[in-house]
């Protein structure tokens, strides 16, 4: 019987390059353009300002730096053209397909790791059915195949580190999820809830606390010094630190990331509306998105400041790291690692839900960073449990769709709808207990994501209201989601199947 | 799905899982919107894409009855129509609605070579949605009418998926760009309904279906056998009433077509202007290289060198006709289910690719599409067999058309149908002897596509790589044609043969 695994990537590779032609955002030009930045200049140059270069800069850590400058070597061989710093947006055949089958090596990368991973756990139809959900996730299909990104390959490595943890071999685990911060910082949102899971499950339990608290400081602290290595001088540090974390941008990213600030804001337009104020002291949706200069974010409701959200981030992770410290140690002897890697990963989608609820500048692609380990969890989770999984997981998706505004993706994302809404609960454990209110919520989630495309062909009138409603609704359907999430996993205690 | 395990499962859900399937075909159809087509950027003629589009402006910008003549504004050199009405029609319909949302697209004389992106994705929309309402509820209606006889629905769903997803139609209709969809379509619905012993019915789909591409002619030999026995089944002075329903069914539908051209009849012979461009006989044995009899064997006898045209036009048909005549005159012994009618259905197709006149690659389609149907139409201990053979022929299939793809750049797409073609016959494969076939084809396609991609044809045979590809199909096309024929004849004239439907 030839090997199930080998199939499924043949399957996989031969899907993903179907896309290969379809619509390429700007991230393209700017993947490319770390292609040649990393090839032509010298290291200390990488994260430094150029004059008459390209304006997309390198902004993701170093990892990432390396991985372009190795993928650099290979892409010289395909087309020098690609990785000459000035030949801006470049996109000769050979270059798409060149870096279309970076991703999908990324992807088969993610396959690999998800199928390692699962199938220490589940059996049969289970492992195939979630290692499916993981692998061909729509959201990833969208970001990383069309929209052009390499999610599937960091996701990759953060199962690899959860394979870690299932082995108890916490320290690897931890310089795995150290490396993937090292190559794309925002990943942060999880690292709350990593360190204090690897303090209750790692330091707490061992009879020598503090050597094994030191060790795993060290790991981490001595990784990201070798990352860093050719950068440790003042004047590379601050280009790369100014390039990680641009604090002038606004409170919402251009699309309306569903979160609690869509609402907040939408509200305040409606009160603006309602109460007929004058808009012209407020900032109303442009300077939500423009850019912060210290002033009012909004008219009638008080304004939000980058510190305030990041106090309400941070208020929120604190309420989580106590109810986690304080739960109890559930499941049978037998099966403890897989409860506790379980823990990790619900712990780890808790947090990047808390920071993409509440922090500044949240980009709408981020819900991956709550919908991808969603994914992961589907299969993983007890029954109640698995409903606001599969919201987030949907729900998310739909949230995305407005990033392919082009005409040839439209059949697509129409296509998508019903194959999401039938096809996903088909893939869903049997346990799985649709009601109708969840039901009429996601099919009004993406009636307006289809509405959103057809919009603008309709009316030129209220252009952003389209995506407005599609950002409300999707976000009053995940925050309820993420607090049922989190309630489910931290008030409940459950035995492990 | 090919595992006999789990059958409570599959039976409930059957319909969901039909459902996806659907709603998965029309997805993957979405995904490939903007793969290259034929003469994409190469002026002054293009490819077929054009000439699709020019059909389009030229059906609603002039009268219908300038639609196959050589005037002013309708020049015949430069893609003139070639096929019968209903395409003409159906390219109306589609200009119609094009100029609603992309005018500048139909525009007489303007829009020529016209390839803005807007143009495009209206040009592979109007493919995905003849597929959604002609070709995949035909496979529906004829798998469904063809399979009746069995519960398994793992059977069911196998002929459905390769059906619905089949790679070479994929490749043609949404890559090189034609509508053979329709045409196919239409005549899988006329097999439908000749598994439901509705022959008028079948009588008219075929019709349609010949009336749309004049290649699905190639099933006529055994529609017109199968057609006949099934009326002739209670008898001779039941069937001759019948006969003759069938065919007045026939001459309606062909005059309900052509009316815009018999309309005028007597006073201009417009009516034969059609039929002229539909059979251009003054054409060669056989255009650029193709996997039939007349191009491999000219590498050794060059039989158009050696005979006259209108010779080689009698042998062609007769070895044509002697080829097919075994496998439809079985439909005459057609015992049970309709096995045997799909099987003369597929032999009768492979049998004019293989011999007759002026046969183009993309001709290929018409027999191995309908061979999907081959599987599901047999007893159980053939069920298998046929099932390797068919897969693997599709492989066979998708591999002869590279010549084609390599002239559309069509790499990115062939691929991935190859790859994922090859994991279904990987799958399919499972006992010793066909693994062992079935590697050993791999490598021989493997190897001709390094010795293509590595080396230069040597200069006296340009062509020599391209007959590398289209003798090695030959061959496979001509052993499964054997090999159905053979199977055909067994199961009509075996007194002790008992198949076991289940």
């Amino acid at each position: 019987m030839t090997s199930p695994r080998l199939l499924y990537i043949v399957v996989l590779v031969s899907l993903k390059m179907l896309l290969m032609y379809s619509y390429k955002s700007t991230d393209f030009e700017v993947h490319r353009n770390w292609l040649a930045v990393t090839s032509k200049l010298p290291v200390s140059e990488w994260y430094q300002d150029q004059e008459g270069q390209s304006h997309w800069t390198l902004d993701y850590p170093p990892v990432f730096a390396y991985f372009e400058r190795g993928l650099a070597v290979m892409a010289d061989v395909v087309d020098s053209n690609m990785t000459q710093l000035d030949n801006q947006e470049y996109a000769s055949e050979r270059t798409v397909i060149f870096q279309r089958s970076t991703v999908i090596f990324g992807d088969v990368l993610l396959f690999l790791a998800t199928h390692a991973f699962l199938s220490q756990i589940l059996r049969g139809y289970a492992l195939w059915a979630s290692v499916t959900l993981v692998v061909f996730h729509p959201g990833l299909l969208i970001v990383d195949s069309i929209h052009f990104q390499y999610n599937s390959m960091l996701y990759a490595l953060l199962v690899f580190s959860y394979y870690q943890v299932l082995h108890r071999r916490y320290i690897s685990g931890a310089v795995l999820f150290t490396i993937l911060i090292c190559a794309k910082h925002l990943y942060l949102y999880m690292a709350p809830a990593y360190f204090i899971f690897l303090l209750k499950n790692c330091v707490l339990p061992s009879r020598k606390k503090v050597q094994k608290f030191v060790l795993l400081g060290l790991s981490v602290i001595g990784t990201t010094l070798v990352v860093f290595l050719p950068f440790l001088d003042e004047r590379s540090l601050t280009g790369v630190l100014k390039r990680l974390f641009p604090w002038g941008r606004g409170l919402c990213h251009a699309y309306w990331a569903p979160n609690s600030y869509a609402l907040y804001s939408a509200g305040d337009l409606v009160l603006q509306k309602v109460l007929k104020i004058d808009a012209s002291t407020s900032v109303g949706t442009r300077g939500l998105v423009d850019g912060y200069d210290g002033g009012d974010t909004h008219a009638v409701l008080p304004s939000i400041t980058p510190r305030l959200s990041t106090q309400i981030t941070l208020l929120f992770v604190s309420i989580l790291i106590v109810m986690y410290w304080s739960r109890p140690p559930g499941g049978r002897s037998s099966s403890r690692h897989v409860v506790e890697v379980f823990e990790l990963i619900v712990l780890c989608s808790l947090s990047s839900a808390i920071f993409f609820a509440f922090s500044w500048h949240v980009h709408e692609k981020a819900i991956l960073m709550v919908s991808l380990p969603s994914a992961l969890l589907l299969w993983l989770v007890p029954g109640p449990m698995i409903l606001p999984t599969l919201c987030i997981y949907i729900v998310g998706t739909f949230s995305l769709f407005p990033l392919l505004f082009q005409a040839a993706e439209l059949p697509l994302k129409i296509a998508l709808v019903p194959l999401i809404l039938v096809g996903i609960p088909i893939l869903a454990p049997p346990q799985l207990r649709l009601p109708p209110t969840n039901v009429s919520a996601m099919l009004f989630v993406a009636f307006l994501a289809i509405y959103q495309s057809l919009h603008p062909m309709l009316t030129s009138r209220y252009p952003f209201l389209p995506l407005l409603m599609l950002s409300v609704s999707s976000a009053m359907v995940l925050l309820p989601a993420f607090y049922q999430l989190a309630t489910g996993f931290l008030l409940y205690s459950w035995s492990w199947k | 799905m090919n595992s006999d395990g789990d059958l409570g499962a599959m039976e409930k859900n059957r319909n969901w899982i039909i459902l996806v399937l659907f709603i998965a075909a029309i997805t993957i159809r979405c995904m490939m919107l903007m793969m290259p087509h034929s003469g994409e950027g190469k002026p002054p003629m293009y490819g077929d894409y054009e000439a699709q589009r020019h059909w389009m402006e030229i059906t609603n910008n002039l009268p219908v009855l300038d639609w196959y003549k050589n005037t002013a504004d309708n020049d015949l050199q430069y893609w003139g129509l070639d096929y019968p009405p209903l395409t003409a029609f159906h390219s109306y319909i589609c200009g119609a609605v094009g100029k609603l949302c992309v005018p500048e697209m139909v525009e007489l004389h303007a829009s020529r070579g016209i390839e803005t992106y807007n143009t495009k994705v209206f040009m592979k929309l109007t493919v995905l949605l003849s597929d959604l309402f002609v070709y995949l509820p035909g496979a529906y209606y004829a798998v469904s009418g063809v399979a009746f006889s069995y519960k398994h629905t793992a059977v069911f769903v196998d002929a459905l998926t390769l059906l619905w997803l089949h790679p070479c139609l994929l490749l043609i209709d949404h890559g090189h760009f034609q509508y053979n969809s329709v045409s196919i379509g239409l005549a899988l619905f006329a097999v439908g309904a000749m598994a439901r012993h509705r022959y008028l019915l079948a009588s008219v789909f075929f019709t349609s279906s010949f009336l749309f591409k004049q290649i699905a002619l190639y099933y006529a030999p055994a529609f017109f056998f199968g057609i006949l026995a099934l009326c002739m089944r209670d008898g001779f002075f039941v069937g001759v009433p019948n006969v003759l329903m069938t065919g007045l069914v026939v001459v309606g539908t062909v005059a309900v077509i052509f009316y815009p051209w018999l309309a005028t009849l007597p006073a201009t012979d417009d009516v034969g202007q059609v039929l002229h461009r539909m059979f251009p006989f003054s054409r060669g044995l056989f255009e650029d290289k193709v996997a039939n009899f007349w191009c491999s064997v000219s590498v050794a006898v060059k039989f158009q060198r050696i005979f006259d045209l209108s010779v080689m036009l009698k042998v062609a048909t007769g070895c044509t006709v002697v080829s097919l005549l075994p496998a439809c005159l079985c439909n005459f012994r057609a015992r049970y289910g309709s096995g045997t009618f799909v099987a003369s259905v597929v032999a009768s197709a492979c049998s004019f690719f293989l011999f007759s006149f002026h046969v183009h690659e993309k001709s290929i389609l018409f027999p191995i599409v309908m061979s999907a149907l081959v599987p599901v139409a047999m007893p159980k201990e053939n069920r298998q067999e046929a099932a390797k053979v068919v897969i693997i022929l599709t492989f066979i299939s998708l591999f002869s058309m590279y010549p084609l793809v390599v002239k559309d750049n069509l790499h990115v797409l062939y691929t991935s149908l190859m790859l994922a073609t090859a994991a279904a016959c990987e799958l399919t494969c499972q006992s010793e002897a066909w693994l062992q076939l079935w590697r050993g084809i791999i490598c021989v396609v493997v190897a001709c596509h390094f010795i293509h991609a590595a080396f230069e044809p040597p200069e006296r045979l340009p062509d020599l790589w391209t007959m590398m590809f289209t003798i090695s199909s030959f061959c496979c096309f001509a052993a499964a044609t054997i090999a159905l024929t053979v199977a055909q004849l067994k199961c009509a004239f075996d007194l002790k043969y008992n198949p076991k439907w289940e």
